[in-house]
């Protein structure tokens, strides 16, 4: 598994897959359990919307590990898990401040799989420095190009959209209120974004990566599904929020068509 | 990555990917499942009990088992795949017959859900036919 006899290593992606899988199942599955075990938590729709969407993001980790069990250990994994896993610690910390420290489950586990991740990648016997590819992005395919730098332009833009409006997943959202814990749960999804944004850079520099592709294409596929029930179940597109709706529709057609026009490679 | 060959089979396999699951994130969700229920069905009075909320999760769950069974058949050689596809079409076929009975019945009151089930057969047919794969051709 993973195409590497090292126990180490196979122990730790299975560790820190572990970790992943139980996040996803309990914060997307079961949000009401998981908001329990914090009682300053409030049970809300924005919190219960927010939660099921870190667990939906812990998916995405997981099938990066799948892909790793079957096509091999992978740097660029590592270089957009690992910082996205070390953000998330300093989220926890932060949310912790504020809170009073009601549960440090989570702060250890997290960290717990930033410590397996990088035993993993030390044992990958793999250089740090990352060597520029001889085109952007590795690749000679215009289209596939096109669509990751259309990728990176939309990951910097909602970057910068936060900066200008932190709360505007709530405030463009009928269903959602503005709460302080909700604008938290907005600075998390800043954080993954700015590791996406990092995944997307080490890609124009060092080549594509299947990896990342397929993690990418992932997320965006089950978001792409919500979004299309939303449409189906709202009875119409005016009952949710269509800038989110429109940037899971443009990253998905990014994502696809880059699996599809480089998977070949992969 | 992708091992089957043919790029119409990727595409509908790729489309039946994602239905299966919306259908499944549209079950196992319960403001989802509420709201889907009041959509089409003329009998659902808008209370979810714990039973019909197990049930209906399950049905989702079952939609999230096929749509992890449809990307493993992108991901292996076609050969693999041919008994999975073959419940994929008769599957879809019984889920069609029963969806139009429903709605012949006026139990179903939005036609969609027998819509999708007749172009998931439909689909599943094709690219069974398409990869070679039904009864009597030779791989």
């Amino acid at each position: 598994m993973f195409k590497t006899d090292d126990r180490v290593t196979q122990i730790c992606l299975f560790l820190a897959g572990l970790i992943f899988m139980f996040y996803a199942g309990i914060m997307a599955f079961n949000t009401g359990f998981f908001i329990d075990r914090y009682p300053t938590f409030d049970n809300d729709a924005t919190n219960r919307y927010f939660i099921v969407w870190f667990g939906l993001n812990n998916i995405m980790f997981l099938s990066g590990i799948y892909y790793m069990g079957y096509k091999g250990v992978n740097r660029g994994f590592f270089v957009f898990t690992v910082p996205a896993q070390v953000l998330t610690i300093v989220w926890i910390v932060m949310a912790l401040m504020r809170s009073g420290g009601d549960n440090y489950t989570g702060l250890i586990l997290v960290i717990l799989s930033v410590v397996l991740l990088t035993v993993a990648r030390f044992r990958m016997n793999e250089p740090f420095s990352y060597t520029k590819a001889d085109t952007a992005w590795g690749t000679n395919d215009g289209v596939a190009k096109g669509a990751l730098y259309g990728s990176l332009i939309l990951q910097t833009v909602i970057l910068v959209t936060y900066f200008f409006q932190p709360n505007g997943l709530m405030e463009n959202n009928p269903n959602l209120e503005v709460t302080e814990q909700g604008s938290h749960f907005a600075l998390g999804l800043t954080f993954l974004n700015v590791a996406v944004i990092i995944a997307l850079l080490f890609q124009l520099r060092t080549g594509f990566n299947g990896a990342l592709i397929t993690m990418g294409l992932v997320w965006h596929v089950m978001f792409m599904s919500i979004v299309l029930v939303n449409i189906a179940t709202a009875e119409g597109l005016d009952n949710g929020d269509p800038l989110l709706a429109l940037a899971i529709t443009l990253g998905f057609i990014f994502s696809a068509t880059a699996f599809f026009r480089l998977q070949k490679q992969f | 990555m992708i091992k089957i060959e043919d790029n119409v089979s990727v595409v509908l396999l790729s489309i039946a990917l994602v239905f299966n699951l919306m259908y499944a994130f549209m079950h196992i969700f319960d403001p989802f499942a509420v709201l889907f229920l009041e959509g089409i069905s003329s009998s659902f009075n808008g209370e979810m009990t714990a039973d019909l909320d197990a049930m209906v999760s399950n049905v989702g769950w079952f939609f999230m088992i096929f749509a992890i069974g449809i990307l493993m058949t992108l991901i292996v050689p076609k050969e693999e795949s041919a008994v999975f596809l073959r419940v994929l079409v008769v599957a879809s076929f019984i889920t069609s017959i029963r969806m139009i009975a429903y709605y012949m019945e006026g139990q179903l009151v939005d036609p969609a859900p027998m819509i999708l089930s007749i172009l998931g057969f439909i689909g599943f047919s094709v690219v069974l036919r398409r990869l070679g794969l039904n009864k009597g051709t030779t791989l």
